[in-house]
């Protein structure tokens, strides 16, 4: 089930909202845990196993690590959780991959598995093992519950897009946290405001994006490829981070706190910026249980390029069982280095605008390795980008752009803090009835707009269902 | 206390969604989209695992939503209002036209009809039977000035000067049409033209062939429907449509109506029950039938191969031969030669509006 559906909206919610509220403390974990399974169940009722034997599996290991403690076997709950979770991780979402990879390398017709994705996959066997990882560090407690345990593991909030939760940020709320209308009202305001990013932005500029992406790039004009990309660029960026500050929301009224996802990552003035804004908690994983045990920065130049290099080859691998993910992390690779070795100074000393630029332009490069499947489409556009195709622009071109520039202008706007910051200032100059009124006006529009695009629209692809 | 309020609210938009739903009764069929809606899907093991269970019960949900029709008009409105200039494959064009898009044809399809119709006008030479080919321009090309800046739009009169380069024998109507171009020559909410613009058409056929038209004027003319909303409106959904006017033109009103081989004949080529069902441009000759023989006073017999456009423009035709016989190709099945020899027709017109004709795939059997 996805949020943006009115499946969850007007069934799902209202009816877990009713019950979990209406239990004992005792009972709400137990509550969270029921309906998390249902609601993974909707999509994929086979995989409910799955993600019941994720659960005990890391359980037992966290059992086993606080067991074997300070023993010759200590490390045994840890090796069986990292080789379960990735071995559940590598045959579903890789196996396909290496079949090919074989086949086309050796000449040789082993048949692909085609085993449909499990939704989530990638993040819910990073997260549970974060579990067994934390506690074996002693930067959490061995979890003695199994339900709240299992309620971490299939919490729908985050469930099938994040944001990555490791448990440790989390471990305490998971046994006692408290409820109030300051949580609930905010987490629903901001559960609407991801709504919103979603349905109305990502959908519907989503729309061009698919007009132009399915056009032959011999046909497409210049101009047109540059839109479409940025269109692409706000698309997954809507549809993502709306995703997360549903989650974040929805974390929020059952009294948890996420920690963030996204900061404006389209106002970076570096990659290195970009990366600090962009996914942030899928990048706080890679560094605090790749980059850091391999030895961050600390051993030396050449050991942390290697680290880097690391991390984004799987960063890339982890985005997508398909060689274009992989090409697209070694970008990323390649210009964190870069940046790292002389490039953010310059750019610190360059205007701004300059940084802007720049980022800007080699995230959109970033994007259309990202945006094609296939490698040969993917080079085909580039060369669009840089002069190829039909011609610089037409009239077709020009229809498109003018169809869509106020959506466009909204995009642009909405992923700048400017909206952000004149709230800010309202709320120092406004009384508490201005306020609220905005924020009423703010929750009734996009509600209503929301469920009017979901009602009337068949039109509602989710991108990150493949991760 | 704010956030207390939100929280109120949250619950509500909920809440009160989700129990009108359930007190609700479900609908069975959509006036306004014209079709039945999705009914409560059956919950079994079979549904679930293979998913459709998931992607039946959110159609349900929003094919049965409390006020579909409003939500809809809502999105349709946000959507005007964002900027865009079509939906649904219509455009939005000035004065409240809804007009068809057509972006580009298949040029080896339109070549093929050409060749086609080119077949059977050789035929008909060597029978001496005059053959007329009359290919009408839709409102994207008579109108196009109304149309969105910029708006890709497929070029109808390349279609005429290539059938009149490959020797069909063309009434070109465009200059007509062109000079007419203010008047009311096209529905605002339907992809067809009106019956006036169908009497411009004619008289131009007419001369044509020689003869002298009666005038606008000696047309009796009734208002079958002010309230008409056709193909383009239900597309778009546009609750700011405007209703347009379903005029009959005729001399005598009642004419034998043979339709199908004589398997339902009447006295009246105006169909009246259509005018209150949901295809109401299916008053002119009962919609799309196989054939239909109108008898009339005139002499000669006239066969006009057709799509839906020669619906309103026989009115004017069928007082002047002693019989008109129409065929549609897409569900005619006999011998279209074999036809013309057995009921003695000596004018036959082949009338398409030009989209239509460049893509139809059953016209290439007129020459059967």
């Amino acid at each position: 089930m996805v949020f943006s559906s009115l499946t969850f909206l007007f069934l799902f919610l209202p009816a877990v909202l009713l019950v979990y509220f209406a239990v004992p403390r005792q009972a709400k974990n137990t509550v969270l845990f029921l309906f998390s399974l249902i609601f993974y169940a909707w999509g994929e009722p086979v995989y409910v196993g799955l993600m019941i034997f994720s659960t005990i599996l890391d359980y037992t290991c966290g059992r086993l690590v606080e067991k074997y403690r300070g023993t010759k076997k200590k490390k045994l709950g840890l090796i069986i959780s990292i080789c379960g979770n990735l071995g559940l991780l590598f045959f579903f979402k890789y196996t396909d991959f290496m079949v090919g990879t074989v086949n086309s390398l050796l000449g040789t017709t082993l048949s692909p598995l085609e085993l449909p994705l499990p939704i989530g996959i990638s993040f819910y066997t990073f997260q549970t093992m974060s579990y067994t990882i934390d506690v074996y560090r002693g930067d959490a407690k061995m979890q003695r519950n199994i339900i709240s345990f299992g309620a971490y593991v299939s919490l729908f909030p985050q469930l099938i897009a994040g944001p990555i939760v490791r448990y440790r940020d989390i471990a305490q709320q998971l046994n006692q946290r408290t409820h109030s209308y300051d949580q609930f009202g905010e987490g629903a305001k901001r559960f609407v405001t991801g709504l919103g990013k979603k349905v109305l932005l990502a959908n519907n500029i989503g729309l061009l994006w698919s007009t132009i992406s399915e056009t032959e790039a011999a046909q497409l004009t210049t101009v047109g490829a540059w839109v479409g990309i940025l269109v692409f660029a706000f698309q997954i960026y809507f549809d993502f981070s709306g995703y997360s500050d549903m989650a974040i929301g929805l974390g929020r009224m059952f009294g948890f706190s996420f920690l963030e996802n996204f900061n404006y990552p389209y106002i970076s003035k570096s990659v290195t910026e970009f990366w600090r804004r962009w996914h942030m908690s899928l990048g706080t994983w890679f560094r605090d249980y790749i980059y850091i045990p391999l030895g961050g920065n600390r051993k030396g130049l050449p050991i942390q390029l290697r680290n880097i290099a690391v991390v984004w080859l799987l960063t890339g691998f982890w985005h997508g069982a398909s060689w274009n993910f992989v090409l697209w992390g070694v970008f990323y690779g390649i210009l964190l280095v870069v940046e790292k070795l002389f490039l953010l100074k310059w750019l610190k000393k360059a205007p701004t605008f300059v940084g802007h630029v720049y980022t800007m332009l080699v995230v959109l490069l970033g994007w259309v390795l990202f945006a094609f499947d296939d490698l040969g489409k993917g080079l085909a556009f580039l060369g669009v980008l840089f002069g190829g195709g039909v011609g610089f622009t037409n009239t077709w071109t020009h229809y498109q752009l003018l169809s869509y520039l106020p959506l466009l202008v909204i995009c642009v706007v909405a992923s700048t803090p400017l909206m952000k910051n004149l709230y800010g200032k309202l709320q120092e100059k406004c009384g508490q009835t201005f306020l609220l009124s905005a924020d009423i006006a703010r929750i009734l529009l996009l509600w209503f707009l929301s469920v009017a695009y979901l009602i009337s629209g068949s039109y509602n692809p989710f991108l990150y269902f493949r991760f | 206390m704010r956030y207390k309020i939100l929280s109120v609210l949250f619950c509500l938009l909920i809440m009160v969604g989700a129990a009108l739903h359930l007190l609700l009764p479900d609908k069975y069929f959509s006036q306004q989209e014209k079709r039945t809606l999705k009914q409560f899907p059956g919950l079994s093991w079979s549904s679930v695992s293979a998913k459709s269970f998931e992607d039946d019960i959110e159609e349900y949900l929003a094919d049965q939503f409390p006020l579909r029709d409003c939500w809809v008009a809502v999105k349709t409105i946000a959507e005007r209002l964002s900027g865009k200039q079509e939906s649904g494959g219509v455009y939005f064009a000035d004065d409240g036209y809804l007009i068809e898009i057509h972006r580009s044809f298949d040029e080896a399809q339109l070549r093929q009809n050409i060749d086609a119709v080119k077949r059977l006008q050789d035929l008909m030479d060597e029978q001496g039977v005059s053959l007329r080919f009359l290919p009408v321009p839709t409102a994207g090309d008579i109108l196009r000035e109304k149309l969105p800046a910029f708006a890709p739009n497929a070029n109808q009169r390349a279609v005429i000067a290539l059938a009149k380069q490959q020797g069909l024998r063309v009434v070109d109507v465009t200059e007509t049409l062109d000079a007419h171009k203010d008047a009311y020559l096209f529905y605002k909410t339907d992809h067809h033209w009106t019956s006036l613009g169908a009497y411009y058409v004619w008289a131009e056929w007419m001369e044509d062939m020689g003869r002298t038209p009666a005038l606008l004027a000696e047309w009796t003319v009734e208002t079958l429907t002010d309230r008409f909303r056709g193909t383009t409106y239900a597309k778009v959904n546009d609750p700011f449509a405007a209703f347009d006017t379903i005029d009959a033109y005729y001399k005598t009103k009642t004419h034998r109506v043979a339709y199908n081989s004589g398997s339902y004949v009447t006295d009246s080529i105006y169909e009246d029950k259509f005018l209150d069902g949901a295809d109401q441009y299916g008053v002119f000759l009962n919609s799309n039938q196989a054939d239909t023989v109108v008898s009339g006073s005139g002499t000669g017999r006239l066969l006009i191969l057709k799509d839906s456009y020669a619906n309103c423009f026989a009115q004017f035709c069928v007082d002047d031969f002693q019989q008109t016989h129409l065929i549609d190709l897409r569900f005619f099945r006999g011998s279209i030669l074999d036809y013309i020899a057995e009921n003695g027709i000596t004018e036959v017109l082949v009338l398409y509006n030009i989209p239509n004709f460049a893509q139809d795939t059953a016209v290439s059997r007129c020459g059967n």
